[in-house]
């Protein structure tokens, strides 16, 4: 027999088809056997708005630990997801754009940056600090943008758009400077303030011997009766005063008015490191304020316990 | 044509899967003359056939809603894979392994259990004899090479969804079917 007998054969044997009748029969016993199904699956599972961890891992849900499949709605997830993915791209950016230059894309990121750490900063010398900071990104732009010039050729129209550049940053670290400023004299009139409240409420307490308390507006004395029986508190109380005057904001002040000097005469890295000394000065202001605060109280808490033993 | 088929298992298939019960008629009454031939020449007796048929049908049905990971890429090969351990079980209920005999009492002249009425005598004629060869000839074959002859020859299957029933490779199909027909061929001479 050859393979085209043997087909033939074969291929007769296609025509072998179920009773339509049994079909038709059965397609309807089907049909009614999965809607049934269906209702009793309806009233199983939860809402139609469900969303399941099926739909993005799929495959991999069985590999899966049971407690991980946690059902939550859509929007939940899209909400939740697009804020994810804002805040990564955000640090991303906010990372990625630090160290960038006018010019570079990721400018616009730092600027934004800087504008938004000013604005959720409340405390004056955390703003102080942060005024300096962006006064110094703005020498350092300059600096770099000047560098940058000399080492390439320049066009006219290349030469125009630096220098256009450098102009609206020296504009913006005189914005920065003297906001600082304003910041500085206004942290100046909050101290002398307290001292001058201070003074008061000390003077009220002075009656017998005024010649041993002298009350200037700058130095305040512990005026009651136990500085008689306790000099040596007076004397320590005095010298916390007068170091606290010395180290006075007035001195970030005018380190502050050096370093627009020398950024007006271009001696931008030496203008760099006066903003940073004006930090630095800050800095050493606030700990000592404090340091000086805790003395003072601790003096005072003594002497009036002494007054009470009286 | 082959193209066009392909498309639409898959879309019956995504169908299916998202509960489309209409969909799922759909493909009863694409794929349920093939099944029940298959299932027919493997097991040999009309009523059983259609018994293994319809449950075929509905166990697909129950296994896909199931079953979120579905390793078969379309549905023909799930509804044949399913059709097969069907089968196998019942094998092990019946207790017969290996041969399987058609039955002959379904096989009259006018082949009216299973040939098509619509189908004209001489046809009918044509039919019964081709089926009186192979119904002796077809159950001494060893049952993979009934399977494959089964599934490649009557009920046209390329040999890519073969592979995919049977779990083999191309290669191994190809050779596969030429081995088959040699051995049918050998047995059809051996009158």
């Amino acid at each position: 027999m050859d393979n085209k007998q043997l087909f033939k054969n074969i291929n007769n044997l296609k025509n072998i088809t179920p009773d339509n009748k049994w079909k038709d029969g059965y397609r309807k016993i089907l049909f009614s056997q999965i809607s049934c199904g269906q209702v009793i699956e309806i009233n199983k599972t939860e809402k139609k708005n469900f969303f399941s961890l099926k739909i993005f891992f799929g495959d991999l849900l069985p590999l899966l630990p049971q407690l991980v499949k946690v059902k939550i709605t859509r929007s939940v997830w899209i909400g939740g997801l697009a804020i994810i993915m804002l805040l990564i791209g955000g640090l991303v950016s906010v990372y990625a754009s630090r160290n960038t230059k006018p010019g570079d894309s990721l400018y616009i990121a730092k600027i934004i940056n800087e504008k938004t750490q000013f604005a959720i900063t409340f405390n004056e010398e955390e703003k102080t600090k942060l005024n300096l900071e962006f006064a110094t990104n703005r020498a350092m732009e300059i600096n770099h943008l000047l560098k940058k010039t000399t080492a390439t050729e320049q066009t006219v129209t290349t030469e125009q758009n630096r220098n256009q550049k450098v102009q609206k940053l020296i504009f913006d670290f005189k914005r920065e400077v003297n906001q600082a400023k304003d910041r500085l004299n206004k942290i100046d009139k909050i101290v002398s303030n307290q001292t001058s409240e201070e003074d008061q409420f000390f003077s009220a307490n002075l009656n017998r011997d005024n010649q041993r308390m002298e009350i200037s507006k700058q130095i305040k004395t512990q005026v009651s009766t136990s500085e008689l029986i306790n000099p040596q508190s007076v004397k320590a109380t005095t010298t916390i005063i007068e170091n606290l005057i010395k180290d006075n904001p007035k001195v970030a002040s005018e380190i502050l008015e050096e370093a627009e000097k020398l950024f007006d005469d271009k001696e931008y890295n030496k203008s760099i490191d006066k903003l940073q000394e004006v930090n630095t000065a800050i800095e050493q202001t606030k700990n000592k304020e404090d340091q000086n605060n805790t003395l003072l109280m601790q003096n005072i808490n003594k002497s009036t316990t002494t007054v009470e033993s009286l | 044509m082959k193209i066009g088929n392909s498309i639409k298992d898959r879309l019956l298939f995504l169908k299916i899967k998202n509960k489309d019960r209409l969909a799922f008629i759909k493909a009863y009454d694409l794929y349920v003359d093939q099944l029940y031939r298959f299932i027919y020449f493997k097991v040999g007796n009309s009523e059983e056939a259609e018994d293994l048929t319809s449950s075929v049908f509905l166990k697909t049905w129950t296994y896909l809603q199931e079953n979120s990971v579905i390793s078969e890429k379309t549905l023909k090969s799930l509804l044949y894979k399913i059709s097969r351990n069907l089968i196998i079980d019942h094998y092990r209920k019946i207790n017969r392994h290996g041969n399987v005999f058609l039955d002959s009492d379904n096989i009259d002249v006018a082949g009216r259990n299973f040939i098509d009425e619509k189908q004209n005598l001489i046809k009918q004629n044509e039919i019964a004899f081709d089926l009186t060869i192979i119904e002796t000839k077809l159950p001494e074959l060893k049952d993979e090479y009934r399977e494959i002859i089964i599934l490649r020859f009557i009920n046209e299957l390329s040999i890519k969804e073969i592979a995919e029933i049977l779990e083999k490779s191309k290669g191994n199909v190809r050779i596969l079917i030429y081995r088959a027909l040699k051995a049918l061929k050998n047995l059809m001479e051996q009158k």
